[in-house]
């Protein structure tokens, strides 16, 4: 092993130069000068040893200083440093573990399912070799200078380094969390970080960072929405906001800026709403209630995931690492969008939990789809007899898909599913993150498929609801689909029976149309009876394989499942000394029912040897 | 779709050529003075095999200063194969591969290929430690030999694509490509944290600790 002096002799010469922008001359000579200070600082240290990286700070610390001032510069930051990456015989694993589990520590704070996500993707084996590096030089592969000097300043005005260090790593993988949470591959990940990283230019980009972590989440007080308008006049025309409001100390940051989100959450809605609603010619909603405001959180109402997606994309911490001068509008809608897709991921994960439970429970899973305001959750409402499922005239209101197990009139229990409306021109990323509520579809055993009959629209709302339904991945073409032409009562004269011959679709799951009222409650009894039909007829549902052995005495059972009674399937049948031997298809109801004549195979065999 | 990946860990002494031979590898660039490794570094490249089908290697480029070892042999742990490098112009490194094996096989025992690599042999008039030498170590330790230049770009594809090859034949053996890995974490559960905490024993103890105590809560709110 080389001595110290030999080995900052080879590093001097290898000292990053793009960090400082010098070449030529210029860096030889930098390089030299590093070297000279650091096998200086080497004899007068004992107990310290040079370890790889410190000739990148040493190289920092002479940017625009005499030789004096950076190494006495550079001593105070060395003494800064854990004694685990200097000391003779110091371990390095020590300081490095702990700043990977304080990085982790901040993330379980911000994000659970985040830092589950990192987890699962090793990141903490991945972080333990970049930490050193970033200890050492100050982030000096990642930052550009100004911002490692910022850094510098910073731990000489007395902050601790084994804080700040796992806090900008932090602050960095939660800004680019959004597209973290998607990547499976560490690699990728850790280029995403690094990425995120290299960002970092300025002094100024170094403290956003460092606030995204440490800002405590602020309790969010809704403002009244009529506030809106004056706070936004307030922070945008007078330069003196900061004056106003002694609390905060920039202008655009805090609740007026919180204000401003809110304006642009709801401009945001807005233009999707008049994408969406100008379509179908529908009011546009007012912004005053097309959002409406968090009023507090309680994790297991059903709303709650709702909430919380208002919560992570209002909350003023996030607003302030965007910079409101420049131009709000779209990074403000950029970031929205991201928060809503984080958002949308966490309600993924609960939801496909809690499908799997359902399909535990042997329940078939009914989604209800169709495109903005087709009448979805009224039928819901309808369907369930209960108002959980609040049914408002708004876009997005059911961004948690929620769903509930529902009795139907014959006796079946299905699992109802209401998704988010199908909205032609939503934004590519907006796509991705409804693609992840959606799957409820993808594993959906029926799908009533809802339409606005009184819509001109209609025709093309289905078409864009069909060619969604087949964007989505997995998606199985051939899962039933039942049309169900809702708001018939505003149709008028004899509009349902022309509409019935013109809307044809010959997409390989429809099986069948239904006409309903959902707001009046009528076409309930046929919609039932199709939902049983087709999961009789298209699926597995209920319709257990059953052998039976029916006395003819009890022949009006027999005459009754002859009778083309829809619950019973018989396959095949004998006529047997002791009654009707069968085998049978039945749905759950029809099976309780027959369960009294059920022979076991063993027995079937030998009664029809006989 | 996502191919079988291998971590190959890089070892030796400082200034030996480690990161030149990564960079010419996958850039197939040289550069004069290259920036020391602080830590570790990794890249990854797909790598087509003679068969047809391809294969994924994680490159680990680690620091060389004995400080930065007790970190380096987390990674030397995960790895699936081992360069040893040494600089043919220098007797110490060479000495050094000795040690460095010796690292490896202890955490990873006969699992791991072990490739001993004598970099910069274009420096012909400077060289200290001959091919035979090379050989006869990398014989005496069970493991593979090649002598490179990343300055010239020789053996360096080459050497890379002998060890996907190696790799490959190998197939899982003692599990260590990082997609079956994987796929046995997506079962999730008690077998997810049990993998982890194979991967880091000693390591992260507390990160450890919050792992399980995440899988316990599972996630729901």
């Amino acid at each position: 092993m080389p001595s110290p002096a030999q080995l900052i002799e080879m590093d001097a010469m290898r000292t990053n130069m793009r960090h400082f922008g010098l070449s030529g001359a210029a860096a030889e000579e930098l390089k030299k000068t590093v070297q000279e200070l650091l096998l200086t600082w080497q004899t007068q240290e004992s107990e310290r040893e040079y370890t790889q990286g410190l000739n990148e700070l040493m190289a920092l610390c002479l940017q625009k200083r005499t030789k004096e001032e950076a190494f006495a510069r550079f001593k105070e930051l060395v003494s800064k440093l854990h004694p685990g990456f200097l000391r003779t015989n110091g371990s390095m694993a020590e300081p490095v573990d702990m700043a990977v589990c304080a990085v982790f520590e901040m993330l379980m704070k911000k994000s659970k399912v985040l830092t589950d996500h990192l987890h699962r993707v090793d990141m903490h084996f991945y972080l333990t070799g970049f930490m050193p590096g970033w200890f050492l030089s100050m982030f000096a592969s990642e930052f550009a200078w100004p911002a490692s000097e910022h850094l510098c300043n910073r731990l000489l005005e007395g902050e601790a380094i084994d804080r700040l260090v796992p806090q900008l790593v932090a602050a960095a993988i939660l800004r680019s969390a959004t597209e973290i949470v998607k990547l499976e591959d560490a690699d990728d990940l850790i280029r995403v970080l690094k990425g995120s990283l290299s960002e970092v230019r300025t002094g100024q980009d170094l403290e956003a960072l460092v606030k995204e972590i440490e800002e405590p989440v602020e309790p969010t007080l809704p403002p009244e929405v009529a506030e809106v308008g004056s706070f936004l006049v307030k922070t945008v025309g007078s330069g003196k906001a900061g004056k106003a409001k002694p609390k905060t100390k920039r202008p655009g940051s805090g609740r007026s800026l919180w204000c401003l989100t809110v304006f642009f959450v709801q401009s945001t809605f807005v233009s999707f709403a008049r994408r969406g609603l100008g379509l179908q010619g529908a009011p546009l909603p007012s912004a005053t209630s097309a959002l409406p405001l968090p009023k507090g959180f309680t994790p297991t109402s059903p709303p709650a995931a709702l909430l919380r997606v208002h919560e992570i994309a209002d909350s003023p911490k996030k607003v302030r690492m965007l910079r409101p001068a420049k131009q709000p509008d779209k990074s403000l809608m950029k970031r929205k969008i991201a928060a809503t897709t984080k958002a949308l991921d966490e309600v993924r994960k609960v939801r496909a939990q809690q499908r799997e439970r359902h399909f535990e429970l042997g329940l078939p899973i009914v989604s209800l789809v169709g495109y903005t305001n087709a009448g979805k959750s009224t039928l819901m409402n309808a369907l369930a007899q209960q108002v959980e499922v609040k049914a408002k005239d708004r876009l997005f209101e059911t961004l948690d898909p929620t769903r509930r197990s529902v009795t139907l009139p014959g006796g079946r229990q299905i699992m109802l599913a209401d998704t988010v409306g199908f909205i032609q021109r939503l934004p590519e990323q907006l796509v991705a993150g409804f693609r992840a509520t959606l799957e409820e579809v993808v594993e959906t055993t029926l799908i009533l498929h809802v339409v606005d009959v009184s819509s001109p629209m209609a025709a093309q709302q289905i078409a864009s609801v069909l060619k969604t339904l087949k964007r989505l991945r997995k998606f199985k073409p051939t899962t039933p689909q039942i049309m169900v032409y809702n708001k018939v009562d505003r149709l008028e004269g004899d509009q349902a029976e022309q509409l019935e011959q013109s809307l044809s679709y010959p997409d390989p799951g429809i099986v069948g149309h239904v006409q309903i009222s959902a707001l009046k409650g009528t076409g309930f009894t046929a919609l039932s009876e199709a939902i049983e039909e087709t999961l009789m007829k298209h699926t597995d549902f209920g319709a257990a394989s059953m052998r039976l052995l029916i006395p003819y005495t009890d022949s009006a059972v027999y005459a009754k499942m002859k009778s083309g009674d829809s619950q019973v399937k018989i396959n095949s049948e004998a006529h047997t000394s002791d009654g009707y031997l069968l085998q049978v298809t039945a749905s759950t109801t029809a099976e309780r029912m027959l369960k009294s004549f059920e022979v076991s195979e063993e027995d079937y065999e030998i009664i029809a040897a006989m | 779709m996502s191919l079988p990946k291998y971590k190959v860990v890089l070892v030796g002494d400082q200034s030996v050529g480690k990161t030149a031979v990564v960079v010419r590898y996958l850039k197939n660039t040289f550069e004069e003075k290259a920036e020391a490794t602080i830590g570790m570094d990794f890249q990854t490249k797909t790598v087509q095999l003679l068969s047809g089908s391809q294969i994924r290697l994680q490159l680990w480029d680690t620091a060389g200063q004995e400080r930065f070892r007790s970190l380096v042999n987390g990674y030397i742990r995960d790895a699936a194969a081992a360069v040893v490098c040494y600089d043919v112009t220098n007797r110490q490194s060479f000495d050094s591969t000795t040690q460095w094996i010796e690292e490896v096989r202890q955490s990873r025992g006969d699992d791991v290929l072990v490739y001993l690599v004598g970099n910069k042999v274009d420096l012909a008039e400077s060289r200290q430690v001959s091919r035979a030498e090379g050989e006869a170590k990398a014989a005496e330790v069970k493991g593979r030999f090649a002598e490179t230049s990343a300055r010239s770009g020789d053996n360096v594809q080459e050497l890379f694509k002998q060890l996907g090859e190696a790799l490959a034949q190998r197939g899982d053996v003692g599990g260590t490509a990082a997609s079956q890995v994987k796929e046995k974490l997506q079962l999730g559960g008690q077998e997810q944290v049990d993998k982890k905490n194979k991967a880091c024993a000693n390591m992260l103890p507390r990160i450890r600790r919050s792992f399980a105590e995440a899988a316990l809560l599972g996630d729901l709110p």
